[in-house]
């Protein structure tokens, strides 16, 4: 068993830690503990930090502020800048101490507000409740005879002298006098700036940090500094002033908030940070203007001001182009970028209704979207299906009747649940050619999906309908048979998805979740597509036993047992949380797998926790299954990055993530075997991963997962010619 | 100019005023090719007689038959009945179309084990099925249809020395309609002997019921009565769920269908006369499908339909080998094959063609088998062509029953051609020879020498 710490002091840890780090938009450990160094080059100050820290999240804990947030730091990063400051602009004695644990208070109150007010337009808060607090009080304390201003604070070289006699001082500024290019020292000057220090060593180990944090955030201090620094030269400012206190901090904040973390990174966010700089440089100096009048210093204002005039700019879009906002904040730019970028490729599409083909078996598409013969104009969308023999026939013997056509009173069947809205059953079947214009539609049924579609299955037989208007019938349900009635030459079936229930309304294009195409005999898996015109496709033959093996409800327990040792347990339970998504939870390594089970396609989405842990693997193995045991088809997927990939490749790769992609993590998924396609009582299926670089394979995983009568039997992992097996079992 | 050939003289009887329903007009086309091969080449290469089979013919019938089952209902299974036609290269033409194999006895059993079928889709019926057998069809997992309590008991006997369970069904007669009614084979439903099976079998813990199973008959030329048979099936299906809670996985409707082979004494044409595979489709999955079971518990339907997928794929090349005059006048016509290897003649009225052109005169004429045997009869009266010595002749629809029921009564059987997809013809199995019949005959010392 690992040595595992109280939860509590867990809590808090975190809660520190992430207060610190928040600074950066990071949740990283390393780096905040670099920031708490940082900040007690001057033990008055760090100190000053931390007490400022502690008290507020102790406050907000106090008064029962959201749990998660606190733990986020959500509440503590203003805090700390404020304590920072305080620390370093009064001396401690009585009235500091007053003042002190006040502002503590207005700060919270201030953040609170604050909050409040800015989510409603889905904008953050960044350092306003620091910069407003630190206002008031300086200004007050102006009035407070009692408050004393540190020495260093009227003279930097005072600062300077008063510390210099310690050991370490020197220490810390033993790089101070290196050669090292006038840029860099400046940008390290300025990183170290931001927690009131002025080590060139300090602002190296920030930078360390932040490339540890994320190479993108990385990379992007550094464009966003170095634009800075470029813009000031052009303009005719010292850049000494970037290196003052949170001056040139503004441009490093922009440069992570809105290259990588309220944005998804991509060439477009890195201009933006570039073209933004010179606008942050105006907004700063006219911020400093302004602010001087009332001696105040301005601080982030500018970073602060831009960023939200930026954010609520991108908010208003009706398009949401070349710049995506973050949805679900992973504080990694690089876990951002990379489910991001495996999502669009794998969920462009799942906000669609998952349509179904309206019929059974294999049927040909006798006309397709933007068809020459009818499809024309505002009715271009829809499909007509025949079915076709070898020969492309579609009818036996003469085909001088109706009844001759293999399309003739075969079931039609809802694509998707819905209600019955509209039945048109008054006209009869033509003889063959004949086309009757008057009732264009012929005999029609309309269904209400209840999500903004209605579809419209037409030419339907007179009397062969099986269900009422106001039914509510449920995907894959006969409802009538395939006529040929109305502007019908011959027995065939019009489908179309419309946006009104009435009939004959303009299409709608609109994709069938999933079909078979038939190729050269062998059966296609297609996905969220439009099938084409003279194709042959049918429904995909779910397998039951597939589809309730993985039909993994809250409140049941995957339970896995290792081959040979008995104590080697895992008990996996199915949750869902706040959003509605499921996810399998192994409390042994706190990790979560989200998924999902449509019917028809079982997939994972997310992976959050250990990759070390099997769930990580059992993530890995079913990343997409299909729920139909086709020996033919290969189903394919690839992973987001950062789970399947070489660690020191993948690093190189962040660097280049948000332009180009040389490494790749794919996912195959083939059943190996069935021994019954229409009632399977047994079926193995073999997945692979595999991760490449410059399309050189790096390494690889096999997984077998086995389904019995009993759901899922077996998880075997194999790598390099060994194996581990485990036996499964479901428990409600 | 080719020269004329030569025809002999003939005196016709001038109907004149006697009206039928179908006039006079006899409809005799040659069939000089069949699958683009010319008659002649195949009889020269592989003698007279040989059948032939249509790979293309057998494929084509067998996908419109999944068609029209597939597009009215979601979940259908076809068993390749290799009783009607168990040469191994046209089993492998329905098993590589994804037909599984429905066996009546281990010599078929085995057969199919050969042909690589894996043992779990084998369908293993019949009435006779040794303890040997019923043993290798468990180890297997094949799917056991039992016919007859004697088997059940056998299988449980069998059963206890197994670890493994017995995938079974039972085999259920019962009246549809039709006569004769076929009660000899499995357990009846009217009088409750298939329902006190079915209780037998759920009783036994090693016996898994997966599907239920019944073949109302043979050549069936009414549709209703699979109506009849599919409710009866549902219902009992139906029952099992609510009696025993278990859910059977399957009902199979066996075959029966009938081909366009006329029926010796039928009025009509078989072709007029037979429903279509279409119309057997209709009333079979509507049937099931209106029953009434919840869409995710609709059963798989199996089919073992024989006769009607290869009938019409297969061809008897002839020639004629003399010409006589009856005692009563009537044109006779002695062949080169009789009932020996077109056993279904004792059926059917099957059609035959020339297979060179012709003149438009024709005579009514018998067609005689080469036997010694009164019996041996091709056609008791068909009105064909003036027929010469050596001519051919195309026997058609014969796919179905004569390469296994076939016989080597005073002759050897004769060559099976299959013609592939692009038309080559490829010998399936060879003509026997004295070697083949004699290898099996054992001399007793005593009568190896004798002197005449």
């Amino acid at each position: 068993m690992k040595w595992q710490l109280n939860p509590k002091v867990k809590y808090w840890r975190d809660t520190i830690l992430n207060s610190y780090a928040q600074i950066f938009f990071s949740l990283n450990k390393t780096l905040a503990i670099i920031i708490i160094l940082v900040t007690f080059i001057s033990p008055f100050l760090g100190l000053c930090g931390l007490a400022a820290v502690i008290l507020t999240n102790i406050l907000a804990k106090i008064f029962h502020f959201n749990n998660n947030l606190i733990r986020e730091g959500m509440y503590g990063f203003n805090a700390l800048l404020l304590g920072l400051v305080l620390g370093f602009e009064y001396k401690l004695n009585l009235p500091f101490i007053i003042v002190f644990i006040s502002s503590i208070f207005l700060l919270l109150f201030f953040t609170s507000i604050i909050q409040q007010i800015f989510v409603k337009y889905k904008l953050p808060y960044l350092t306003i409740p620091f910069l407003l607090t630190y206002w008031f009080i300086y200004l007050a304390a102006g009035s407070f005879n009692f408050m004393v201003l540190q020495d260093n604070y009227i003279y930097i070289a005072n600062f300077k002298a008063s510390e210099s006699l310690s050991s370490y001082y020197s220490f810390a500024h033993s790089m101070d006098d290196w050669q090292i290019p006038l840029f860099f020292k400046s940008y390290f000057k300025t990183l170290s700036a931001t927690f009131f220090q002025n080590s060139v060593l300090a602002g190296t180990l920030l930078a360390l940090g932040l490339l540890y944090f994320s190479r993108i955030a990385f990379s992007l201090t550094l464009i966003g500094f170095g634009s800075a620094f470029v813009t000031f030269r052009i303009l005719g400012l010292d850049t000494v002033l970037l290196t003052d206190f949170l001056v040139g901090s503004n441009f490093i904040f922009l440069a992570i908030a809105l290259g990588c973390f309220y944005v998804v990174p991509n060439k477009w966010t890195y201009l933006s940070v570039i073209l933004l700089t010179p606008a942050l440089t105006i907004l700063y100096i006219g911020f400093q203007k302004i602010f001087f009048t009332f001696q105040l210093k301005s601080f982030t204002t500018a970073f602060v001001a831009l960023t939200i005039i930026f954010i609520s700019f991108l908010n208003n879009r009706w398009v949401f182009k070349y710049i995506q906002q973050v949805i679900i904040q992973y504080y990694s730019p690089e876990k951002t970028i990379y489910k991001h970028l495996s999502s669009t490729k794998r969920f462009a599409q799942s906000h669609l209704a998952k349509l179904q083909l309206p019929v059974w078996g294999k049927w040909k598409v006798s006309q397709g979207y933007k068809g020459k013969i009818t499809h024309l104009g505002d009715w271009s969308s829809a499909l007509d299906f025949v079915i076709a023999n070898d020969q492309d026939k579609t009818y036996k013997g003469d085909g001088f009747v109706v009844e001759d056509y293999f399309a003739y009173n075969k079931p039609v069947v809802a694509p998707l649940d819905g209600y019955v809205t509209d039945i048109s059953n008054n006209v009869d079947d033509n003889p063959i050619s004949g086309v009757n214009t008057q009732e264009n539609w012929g005999n029609t049924l309309i269904l209400d999906h209840k999500n903004g579609i209605f579809t419209q299955l037409s030419h339907l037989k007179r009397d062969s309908f099986k269900v009422q208007v106001g039914d509510y019938v449920s995907k894959g349900q006969i409802v009538a048979t395939c006529g040929s009635s109305g502007r019908s030459p011959e027995p065939h079936l019009h489908f179309q998805v419309q946006l009104s229930a009435v009939k004959g309304s303009k299409t709608y294009e609109y994709p069938i979740s999933y079909f078979i195409e038939m190729q050269d005999e062998k059966p296609i898996l297609k996905v969220f597509e439009v099938p084409k015109e003279n194709t042959i496709v049918g429904n995909v033959e779910v397998a039951e036993l597939l589809k309730k093996s993985l039909q993994l409800t809250p409140g049941l327990t995957l339970k896995l047992i290792k081959e040979g040792s008995d104590d080697e347990v895992y008990s996996w339970t199915v949750h869902t949380d706040a959003y509605n998504r499921t996810y399998l939870y192994c409390p042994k390594s706190n990790s979560s797998v989200w998924f999902v089970n449509d019917g028809v396609m079982f997939y994972c989405y997310d992976f959050e926790g250990d990759k070390k842990s099997v769930l990580f693997d059992f993530y890995l193995a079913t990343y997409r299954l299909l729920l139909a045991p086709y020996r033919e088809i290969e189903v394919k997927d690839s992973y987001p990055l950062i789970h399947f990939n070489n660690r020191l490749w993948l690093s190189f790769q962040d660097f280049f993530a948000p332009f180009a992609l040389f490494t790749d993590a794919s996912f195959e998924a083939k059943v190996t075997q069935c021994d019954n396609f229409f009632s399977p009582k047994q079926i193995t299926i073999q997945t692979t991963a595999t991760s490449r670089i410059f399309k050189k394979k790096w390494d690889q995983k096999q997984f077998e997962l086995q389904f019995t009568k009993n759901g899922l039997s077996q998880f075997k992992i194999m790598k390099n010619q060994n194996y581990i097996n485990y036996l499964c079992e479901i428990i409600s | 100019m080719e020269k004329l050939s030569y025809e002999r003289p003939i005196i016709n009887k001038l109907n004149t005023g006697l009206m039928n329903k179908f006039g006079t007009r006899v409809d005799n086309t040659p069939v000089t090719h069949i699958d683009g091969v010319p008659v002649k080449k195949l009889i020269a290469d592989f003698g007279s007689p040989c059948f032939v089979i249509s790979e293309r013919t057998i494929r084509e019938t067998y996908r419109n038959a999944v068609r029209a089952f597939s597009t009215r209902y979601p979940k259908v299974q076809f068993a390749w009945s290799y009783k009607t036609n168990y040469l191994n290269a046209v089993c492998n033409v329905f098993h590589s179309e994804g037909s599984w194999a429905e066996v009546v006895s281990y010599f078929e059993y085995e057969k199919a084990m050969g042909n690589g079928v894996p043992g779990d889709k084998i369908i293993f019926n019949g009435p006779d099925k040794t303890a040997r057998d019923l043993k290798i069809a468990v180890q297997n997992n094949s799917l056991i249809h039992i016919d007859h309590f004697d088997e059940l008991y056998l299988l449980a006997e069998i059963l206890k020395e197994e670890s493994q369970k017995a995938r079974v069904a039972i085999r259920v007669n019962m009246d549809t309609g039709v006569y004769p009614m076929w009660d000899r084979f499995g357990f009846n439903y009217e009088n409750g002997t298939a329902w006190s099976a079915i209780n037998k079998i759920m009783a036994n813990s090693q016996m898994e019921m997966t599907g239920i199973h019944c073949h109302i008959g043979t050549y069936m030329m009414s549709t209703s009565s699979y109506a009849v048979a599919t409710s009866k099936l549902c219902d009992l299906l139906k029952n099992i769920q609510q009696v025993h809670n278990v859910t059977l996985e399957y009902i199979d409707l066996g075959g029966g269908f009938a081909t366009a082979n006329t029926l010796r004494g039928s009025y009509l044409q078989g072709a007029d006369v037979i429903p279509t595979i279409d119309d057997y489709a209709e009333v079979i999955t509507s049937t099931i499908l209106n029953y009434g079971f919840r869409p995710e518990q609709l059963p798989t339907l199996f089919l073992e339909t024989g006769r009607a997928l290869i009938d019409d794929a297969g061809y008897l090349l002839g020639s004629v080998i003399a010409l006589k005059r009856l005692s009563d006048g009537r044109r006779a016509t002695i062949l080169d094959f009789g009932i020996n290897i077109l056993f279904t003649a004792f059926w059917y009225d099957h059609k035959v063609s020339p297979a060179q052109n012709f003149t438009s005169q024709s005579e009514d004429m018998v067609l005689y088998g080469p036997l010694c045997m009164n019996i041996d009869v091709v056609r008791e009266n068909i009105n064909l062509p003036l027929l010469n010595r050596g001519d051919h002749v195309v026997v058609h629809r014969v796919g179905a029953y004569n390469m296994t029921q076939w016989m080597q009564f005073i002759q050897m059987r004769p060559k099976v051609v299959m013609i592939d997809m692009q038309g080559m013809p490829h010998l399936i199995r060879n003509n026997e020879s004295l070697q083949t019949i004699t290898a099996h005959e054992r001399m007793p010392d005593h009568l190896a020498q004798f002197n005449l």
